[in-house]
């Protein structure tokens, strides 16, 4: 086995605690790697979700959380007689607590080669804002 | 490192006959599919095999398929390329970094002989699938046997 280490390293998917989220119990489950970032304008959520089609994931508001779901629909043919296997397959789950800054209402999420963006605009009175100085008399 | 034979001919449907019957064994006692989590070089990696050819597959996400370097020579299937992270940042900080981003590069030797050169790359929602026909099985070569006379 002829292998180098680049710059890059494995990281073990994380499984969603079961014990938690016991409506996930059927199927593999785990827990999206993400990046979060903010600028003066608003906050960017990013999840890995391989294997997750763009019509197969769900974000939703619910009370003061973001839900994330995204159900595999590639990945793995059911009829391939697995080898060798360094991953599992499974679905996605993660919940992520919504600060007051954001405006809910313009929430807008994107799909592109199972990579989930949410850009989370903040509220008009958080963004940053230039105060005007007038002459002094 | 696949655990199976290597070297003479190698039979699939045999091979394959007894993987499930290990597997079988082994997905009755843990009731968790066989995984190795040994794998620390990136991407990891699922090899299974169809009767027409092997299949590996990587998830990297956030890729397109000309990102990916693969190349096949012999037995060793060979992806390299590079994912980058946080292109959308600029001006931004970070609150939580969790994505891997960098150079990878990974050799994977095959137990089978392929054709190489009608290997293909397919590349949807993140996941990369590597399709590599099998070699068809060399004719069974007869060796006439000389009868000595004595």
């Amino acid at each position: 086995m002829s292998e180098r280490r680049e710059d890059i390293g494995v990281v073990d998917k994380r499984e969603v605690d079961t014990m938690v989220h016991q409506e996930l119990r059927s199927g593999n489950w785990f827990v999206p790697a993400a990046d979060i970032y903010e600028t003066p304008e608003q906050i960017v959520l990013v999840m890995d979700m391989p294997g997750v089609c763009f019509d197969c994931a769900h974000v939703s508001v619910v009370d003061d959380e973001l839900v994330v779901t995204g159900h595999v629909t590639h990945g793995e043919d059911q009829d391939d007689y697995v080898l060798y296997r360094e991953y599992d397959v499974g679905h996605y789950h993660r919940h992520f607590g919504l600060p007051p800054t954001i405006n809910r209402d313009k929430i807008e999420a994107s799909m592109a080669d199972g990579v989930l963006s949410v850009i989370m605009p903040k509220v008009e009175e958080f963004k940053p804002r230039r105060i005007p100085i007038t002459v002094g008399e | 490192m696949v655990g199976y034979r290597r070297g003479g001919d190698w039979d699939v449907r045999s091979e394959l006959a007894r993987l499930e019957r290990d597997a079988n064994r082994r997905t009755r006692r843990t009731a968790r599919p066989v995984t190795r989590r040994g794998g620390r070089v990136f991407p990891s990696i699922i090899i299974s095999a169809t009767d027409e050819e092997l299949v590996v597959r990587a998830e990297v996400p956030g890729m397109s398929l000309e990102d990916f370097d693969i190349s096949v020579s012999g037995d060793t299937l060979t992806i390299q390329g590079s994912r980058v992270t946080g292109e959308g940042l600029d001006g931004g900080w970070y609150h939580r970094r969790e994505r891997e981003s960098g150079g990878f590069s990974r050799a994977i030797r095959l137990a089978a002989e392929v054709e190489g050169n009608r290997a293909e790359a397919t590349y949807v929602a993140g996941v990369l699938t590597v399709l590599l026909p099998l070699k068809k099985a060399a004719k069974p070569r007869e060796i006439p046997v000389k009868v000595v006379e004595g």
